[in-house]
């Protein structure tokens, strides 16, 4: 189910482009995440809007004092808390839903890029299960994975004085660390459990997908690093990128939220 | 541990389980590869290379490679046993107690096709696109970088090296300098071994043909169109080539690409087929394999269970036969001639 809605269909997408571009893998990797980023940016907008809406929420001077009021009182705080949502206009579930549906799109992207390399027989064959038999996409099943210095379906090293470099995971890691900290939304509460798996995840995830970019085909790593300069060109034009987050000891600036009506 | 880190924490586990279990379809692959001499059938099965004594059906030894290793070892005339790893290492083992002789570390991907040895000269193919000669002892003597990656083992005429490439590229070399005679560009991509005899090679393509060439300039003789890929090279068996495809032929021509007859078996064919007492002997991916008489006519089906995508061993009077996810966890089943199951082999764990 999941293979033939998710990843076959886009598996057979980032051959087409393949094609396309004159069977370079490397720049159909680009081409289709940013492809892909663009279908889902305005899901990505709805997300950004509701999560900001519920942080700011957090320093809202009347959902305080409900707080305080209705302490003990679980049943009355979440019918206050209702209440207020529909006065301030607040979509709870505006910033989880486009998450989840984002969320199939971009595995199965991740997905058809391991399985598009076919970098062993059992792979290929795999592939070959995959690929629609029309527009000549059969004919491309044995991909060319050289792009620039890479094999992409090897972990990627720059060998200098006879030391591997990871270059790539190393871009991986700054990528993910710089988007996370420039994005992330201000909370003003301490106790908001929202803003501190944000802080660990963007301590977190640049290591884990650093260690990926360094384990497996550079060809993943190509696609961490331009899925995370998209997003944060995404962020950019929505006007949501803190670039004083950067800077040790600066604290972004905390807004309001006022009411609606 | 407190709670407000609990969610993180459990986010982070389920991204990592996620990219963890996406990455291992990165994790490379394949079917295990055998070779045998009259009494020991050697063969890379995953993360170990296992040497078996046909008699008393024993492990001799196996060897640990780093990741992984699927190509057949090879058994050269001077007593090596070559193991191409995909850990990027080719090695030298000495048959007898798979003592190390050499590595060859030089590659930079998997050795997924076997090597050629002749006089004295091994020509090892790599998926890093590079055909590397080297000596005997390990040594590099050329390398030559060809456009995509060679998964088949090449052949050779003692003047000139030949293979195919996943770029759809046959390539002919000069064999003690490695520099390029010819290179032609094929319809498909080239994933198995070509046959050489007479001046003429012979090729499965991938895009669905079987194709003739002329070994001294690479001129296309002729090309005959199958109902689907052909994942391996033909079997050439006196007069006749047979080739199995995509679609579960068997299909049988003729030196000048006629097409002698063809039989309809069940499930695609990868490896290819291999002559065993007088008769033509093919796995499928329906688990079976196919005893079929030279002239087509008769076919006889024996069911092993799994996949059979690796190609047949034969070893004396048995064929050796390594299904891919069988229920059973036999590295290997011996077949007698009449394809009744003689023994099978199961590591200890």
């Amino acid at each position: 189910m999941w293979e033939t809605i998710i990843v076959n269909p886009l598996t057979n997408i980032l051959l087409f482009i393949y094609q396309l571009v004159g069977s370079q893998f490397g720049i159909a990797i680009i081409i289709f995440t940013i492809l892909i980023r663009v279908v889902t940016h305005p899901l990505m907008a709805k997300q950004i809007k509701g999560s900001q809406a519920m942080q700011e929420l957090q320093s809202n001077k009347e959902w305080q004092d409900i707080q305080k009021k209705h302490k003990g009182d679980k049943e009355k705080l979440a019918q206050e808390q209702m209440r207020l949502y529909k006065e301030l206009g607040i979509n709870p579930f505006a910033s989880c839903l486009p998450t989840l549906i984002q969320m199939p799109i971009i595995f199965g992207l991740y997905q058809s890029i391991v399985r598009a390399l076919a970098a062993s027989p059992a792979q290929l064959l795999i592939l070959t299960g995959a690929v629609w038999p029309f527009g000549g996409l059969d004919q491309l099943i044995s991909v060319n994975s050289q792009f620039l210095w890479m094999n992409l379906g090897q972990p990627e090293r720059v060998y200098m004085f006879g030391v591997g470099v990871p270059v790539l995971a190393i871009l991986v890691a700054i990528t993910t660390y710089i988007q996370s900290k420039v994005t992330m939304t201000p909370s003003a509460s301490p106790n908001d459990q929202a803003a501190s798996m944000n802080k660990m995840m963007s301590l977190y995830m640049p290591l884990l997908l650093g260690y990926f970019a360094y384990n497996y085909a550079s060809g993943l790593a190509v696609y961490f690093i331009v899925s995370n300069l998209a997003g944060l060109v995404q962020y950019a034009l929505l006007g949501k990128v803190n670039w004083k987050a950067l800077l040790p000891g600066k604290k972004p600036a905390q807004k309001s939220l006022a009411r609606t009506k | 541990m407190k709670t407000k880190l609990l969610l993180p924490i459990a986010a982070l586990l389920v991204v990592s389980l996620f990219l963890g279990g996406c990455a291992t379809g990165m994790t490379p692959s394949s079917w295990n590869g055998m070779t045998s001499d009259a009494d020991y059938a050697y063969i890379s099965g995953g993360p170990y290379v296992y040497a078996i004594n046909l008699e008393t059906h024993a492990e001799a030894w196996r060897f640990q490679v780093k990741t992984s290793a699927f190509a057949a070892p090879v058994l050269t005339g001077d007593g090596q046993l070559l193991v191409g790893g995909y850990n990027n290492i080719l090695y030298s083992l000495d048959p007898a107690d798979a003592s190390e002789n050499w590595q060859f570390a030089q590659a930079r991907d998997r050795w997924i096709g076997s090597p050629l040895v002749a006089e004295e000269t091994i020509y090892a193919p790599n998926a890093d696109y590079s055909l590397y000669a080297l000596d005997m002892d390990g040594n590099l003597l050329w390398s030559f970088k060809a456009d995509q990656s060679i998964w088949g083992t090449p052949v050779t005429d003692g003047e000139l090296v030949y293979f195919g490439t996943l770029g759809s590229k046959v390539y002919a070399l000069e064999v003690a300098t490695g520099e390029l005679a010819w290179e032609v560009e094929m319809d498909g991509a080239v994933l198995g071994s070509p046959v050489l005899q007479d001046g003429m090679l012979y090729f499965g393509l991938f895009n669905g043909a079987l194709t003739a060439l002329d070994s001294r300039d690479g001129n296309l003789l002729w090309q005959e169109a199958l109902e689907s890929w052909a994942w391996s090279g033909p079997l050439l068996a006196g007069e006749t080539l047979y080739i199995g495809d995509g679609a579960g032929n068997l299909s049988a021509y003729s030196l000048r690409g006629d097409l002698l007859w063809k039989q309809e078996l069940n499930g695609a064919i990868v490896g290819p087929p291999v002559l065993v007492a007088g008769e033509i002997v093919v796995g499928s991916d329906a688990g079976d394999i196919y005893f079929v008489s030279l002239d087509g006519e008769d076919v006889r089906t024996v069911s092993v269970g799994g996949q059979v995508y690796g190609p047949l061993q034969p070893a004396g009077t048995l064929i050796l036969v390594s299904p891919t996810e069988s229920e059973s966890e036999s590295l290997f089943i011996a077949l007698d001639e009449n394809g009744a199951q003689a023994w099978d082999f199961t590591p200890a764990k």
